[in-house]
């Protein structure tokens, strides 16, 4: 029994590791610009959207834009769901790969500068409905 | 829009006001109950009176917390916007169910759902607790004390107030769209009664612990182990529906942070189950389900803790705001306290049995089935450790100090079939698996017989679809990125999994076919691994195989995919009603453009912020075979594109072609209001005619564009010029929303639903049948199991 409890720890400290290790080495990893431009595996990139860069092609569904952080710029195309609030974006996070120069993805986070939580001055809660 | 103003605010009425104020004092009140009577049971062998105060008190707690909820409840219904919570979670647009759905919307709702689920299931457990009462009391009464407390510092009782005085807004935020979907009335009461559970196994460990009593213990805690099963995992099922429901990606389980949560402390309760059955038959593992029991309620502790947090805030569906700073302290101190411990007096004790207790070694073999039943267990726990190391991956980053790391839905599927095979492979063999050890020659047969079975019907399923006008429908070439990132065809693979899937349908069926003969009640653990199987396939086949394509639909402009013309036929609402729907009719173009149906996915837009959103939701058209869903993404309202365009060459724009022939002048160079013009040749579509943008050059140097109709959807503007190669950018703007369209094509969907109601229905059954047949000294049933033979399945074979 004795021996079955110190197999069981050992068992259970190992796959905690292991399996610590497996998911750790293969999420996809915040990076700068400058290192998503240095690999072509799948990460995430945070920046801001370079003003005027952004060309919507909706009819091909395919957008453009060059997205910027302090280590450097990137055009980004994006070819999955359309986001409505692209343009006024604060910051912005594709996911995706590093090929030929460009930045391909098909995810993207938005986050705007207002969101439902932070609008509790009194102002905005006597608006009645447009 | 009415600004605010000062003067002319209304006063909330003050039945409103007395009943917040109650409320409020309720959560104290509950707290303090919980305090008295955790301490009266703590001293009550020195008083024995004191079991009656300690008694008493929990009960008047757990009644000050319902209390609270039906206030919160009134408050909801009757729409009192002048408290902060109901006017972020609710409006007068709203019905009453998803007025009710809109207390346990948001942080404060949420917690109070899950004291009052635990409360609930307190005052149930209490009066069959027996011997266990005393320490189940003191637990029991510290969590939802602490739970009150962080109630009282996250209250949904504040007021909206200007200046100093309350006030009542005209009208409330709203549910947050999403949430509007009937599954919501239902799913987080039913996952939180099941959470709730949860804290009477670990109040029950600890109270086994302290009083080193493994062996009563284990009938006392046995329903409830069920029970908690059976609502955790009904309860992430109704939350995959409402998934597939609302959010429109086509699918029930995404491996979200908030659904692994649940998900975790679900695999936790359902080994600590089979745990049980290996106590109960053979004696051994009492330590060991103590640590089952307790694992279930640290788990969903911890990952509320890391949800909360806001840890997680960008890597999951479910938002939640961050917590008041108090609150989340409190909610960390009842992560540490429960967790060490726990975990401290669960080692004392284990080092304690081992030195009092003498295991005579059990009868050899490994081919018994409570060794099945204990590696069924420990996959379990692994598959509840790697998911809920899985999505610690951004707290393990932070704690190391670096940059976070997102662990995506992928790599969950890439790591977790690993467990997940082997697990439907135990559950396939162990119903023929007797009590007694087998020889490995008669382990194996069995073995194969159910493999060739499983093969057989695998095939069977495989000829009828390829043979039938449902191979159309599927997609039988999927490809899957396997572990390590290889792109690998997915045939196989899923083929492997439908077969172990009929294996595990197979073996149980088989076994609840002669079980129910003597038992009626005995087969429901069989019948709830026949749901789960089903359950499985539909996972895996629906996903597997669908069919999916994307285009984009226009007024006039008809979309093409997966054998349908998609036409857009208007709204039946405009964009400010949240009832409204956009109307597809959905053609077969092989059939003369017959209407196979009308698909009416939601879209309207909400106010967020400075800007607009447009929510949508999918139309699913259900079908025996398939499901048929329609998915609508936010329309691109004056979308366009920028071409440059050469002098001679000619761009495809859809049907139509542009060809630029030529640059004209009007005016002199370099004077104002000097016009360039492109001209433009339109063909294709029967069009055959010359259209020339403008572009207009002030003096400043600046431009004003004059654009021309290239039809009733698309304007053609010219934007820039290059001098030195007379090459012009021209740019298409439409003056109609474009509408993104998916479709899928999700086989099977119906086994998913099949699935969870028998796992459910056998679920609830084998906790009733436990609850009533289970506190008698030697189980009955079991002691049955462990004396028959095991079936002779391969001599009938």
């Amino acid at each position: 029994m004795r021996q079955g409890a110190l197999i069981s720890g050992v068992v259970a400290l190992v796959a905690t590791v292991g399996l610590t290790t497996v998911f750790v080495q293969n999420a996809s990893p915040y990076v700068t610009i400058k290192e998503a431009a240095a690999q072509s595996r799948d990460v995430h990139v945070v920046g801001q959207l370079v003003p005027g860069s952004l060309s919507l092609n909706t009819l091909g569904r395919e957008t453009r834009f060059v997205l910027k952080d302090e280590t450097g710029e990137i055009p980004v195309v994006y070819t999955g769901p359309p986001q409505s609030n692209l343009a006024s974006a604060t910051q912005v996070v594709v996911i995706g790969y590093h090929e030929n120069g460009s930045f391909h993805s098909k995810q993207m986070l938005v986050k705007c500068p207002s969101k439902y939580e932070s609008e509790k001055d009194a102002a905005s809660k006597v608006k009645t409905p447009a | 829009m009415t600004e605010l103003d000062p003067n002319n605010l209304v006063s909330p009425p003050s039945w409103s006001l007395a009943l917040g104020t109650g409320c409020r004092a309720l959560v104290i009140a509950a707290a303090l109950f919980f305090a008295i009577s955790a301490l009266a049971w703590y001293i009550s062998p020195r008083k024995q009176s004191l079991e009656r105060v300690g008694a008493w008190s929990f009960t008047l707690g757990c009644l000050s917390l319902f209390g609270t909820f039906l206030g919160l409840a009134t408050l909801f219904v009757a729409n009192r916007f002048e408290y902060e919570y109901v006017w972020g979670h609710a409006d007068t647009k709203n019905a009453v169910p998803y007025r009710i759905a809109g207390i346990w919307s948001g942080q404060e709702g949420s917690f109070l759902l899950w004291a009052v689920c635990a409360a609930v299931f307190g005052v149930l457990a209490v009066r069959h607790a027996q011997n266990l009462r005393r320490w189940f009391s003191i637990v029991y009464a510290l969590f939802l004390g602490a739970l009150s407390n962080i109630l009282a510092f996250e209250s949904p009782f504040d007021l909206n107030k200007f200046e100093g005085t309350p006030f009542v807004p005209v009208e409330g935020m709203g549910l947050a769209p999403s949430l509007q979907n009937y599954w919501v009335t239902i799913h987080p009461p039913t996952i939180f009664l099941g959470f709730g559970s949860l804290t009477v196994l670990f109040a029950l460990a600890i109270a086994a612990l302290v009083r080193r009593d493994y062996d009563e213990w284990l009938p006392i805690v046995r329903p409830w182990a069920i029970i908690s099963a059976t609502l955790v995992g009904v309860g992430l099922c109704m939350g995959g529906f409402w998934a597939y429901e609302t959010l429109g990606w086509g699918g029930f389980w995404m491996w979200d942070p908030v659904e692994n949560v649940s998900f975790v402390p679900w695999c936790f309760v359902v080994a600590l189950i089979h745990g049980i059955i290996v106590q109960s038959t053979r004696k051994t593992w009492k330590i060991t389900n103590t640590l089952l029991a307790s694992l279930p309620f640290l788990a969903f502790v911890y990952g509320t803790f890391l949800t909360r947090s806001g840890l997680l805030s960008e890597a999951s569906v479910h938002s939640f705001a961050e917590m008041d700073r108090s609150a989340l302290k409190l909610l960390v101190a009842v992560m540490g306290g429960s967790v060490l411990g726990f975990l401290g007096l669960w080692t004392v004790r284990a080092f304690q049995a081992r030195r009092s207790t003498m295991h005579a070694d059990e009868p050899g073999g490994v081919f018994r089935r409570e060794v099945f039943y204990m590696m069924g267990a420990l996959l379990l726990v692994l598959m509840g450790l790697a998911t809920a190391i899985g999505m610690s991956v951004p707290l393990v980053m932070a704690l190391m100090g670096q940059k976070p790391k997102v662990v995506e839905e992928a790599l969950y599927h890439q790591v977790l079939p690993y467990i997940f095979i082997p697990l439907m492979l135990l559950m396939a063999i162990t119903p023929f698996v007797s009590w007694r050890s087998m020889k490995p020659k008669e382990f194996w047969g069995r073995f194969y017989s159910i493999a060739c079975i499983a093969i057989g019907l695998t095939g069977i399923t495989l000829f009828l679809t390829v043979v039938t006008p449902a191979r159309t429908l599927i997609n039988l070439n999927p490809t899957i990125t396997m572990t390590g990132g290889y792109k690998v065809k997915g045939l196989m693979f899923l083929l492997l999994l439908v077969g172990i899937c009929y294996m595990v349908l197979v073996a149980n069926t088989w076994r609840v076919i002669e079980l129910v003969k003597r038992t009626k009640m005995g087969v429901m653990s069989f019948m709830s691994h026949i749901g789960i199987a089903i359950l499985m396939a539909g996972l895996i086949v629906s996903r597997g195989f669908e069919q999916h394509d994307e285009t984009v639909v226009m007024r006039d402009h008809p979309g093409r995919l997966l054998g349908y013309e998609v036409h857009y036929k208007g709204m039946t609402s405009d964009l400010a009603d949240r009832n409204n729907q956009v109307l597809f009719e959905l053609r077969d173009p092989h059939k003369n453009g017959e209407v196979l149906f009308t698909a009416s996915p939601g879209l309207y837009n909400v106010r967020q912020g400075d800007q607009m959103n447009s929510m949508v939701w999918p139309h699913i058209e259900r079908g025996i075979l398939h499901d048929v869903y329609v998915s609508l993404g936010p329309p691109q309202d004056r979308a366009s594109q920028d071409v440059n365009v050469p002098l001679g060459k000619s761009v495809k724009l859809g049907e139509l072609t542009l060809t630029y022939e030529e640059m004209v002048r009007e005016g002199e160079m370099g004077s104002k209001g000097t016009l360039f013009g492109a001209k433009i040749k339109v063909t294709g579509q029967g069009r055959d005619d010359t259209i020339i943008p403008k572009l207009e050059i002030g003096t400043g140097g600046d431009t004003v564009e004059h654009a021309v109709e290239l039809d009733q959807n698309m304007q053609l503007v010219m934007t820039g010029m290059n001098a030195a190669d007379r090459s012009i950018t021209i740019r298409v703007q439409l003056n109609t929303p474009i509408y993104p369209v998916e479709i899928f094509h999700k086989p099977l969907v119906g086994l998913v639903w099949l699935g969870t109601a028998i796992m459910t229905i056998a679920g609830f059954l084998a906790a009733a049948y436990r609850r009533y047949r289970g506190p008698r000294p030697t189980d009955v049933s079991d002691s049955n199991e462990a004396k028959s033979e095991a079936p002779p399945l391969v001599k009938s074979m």
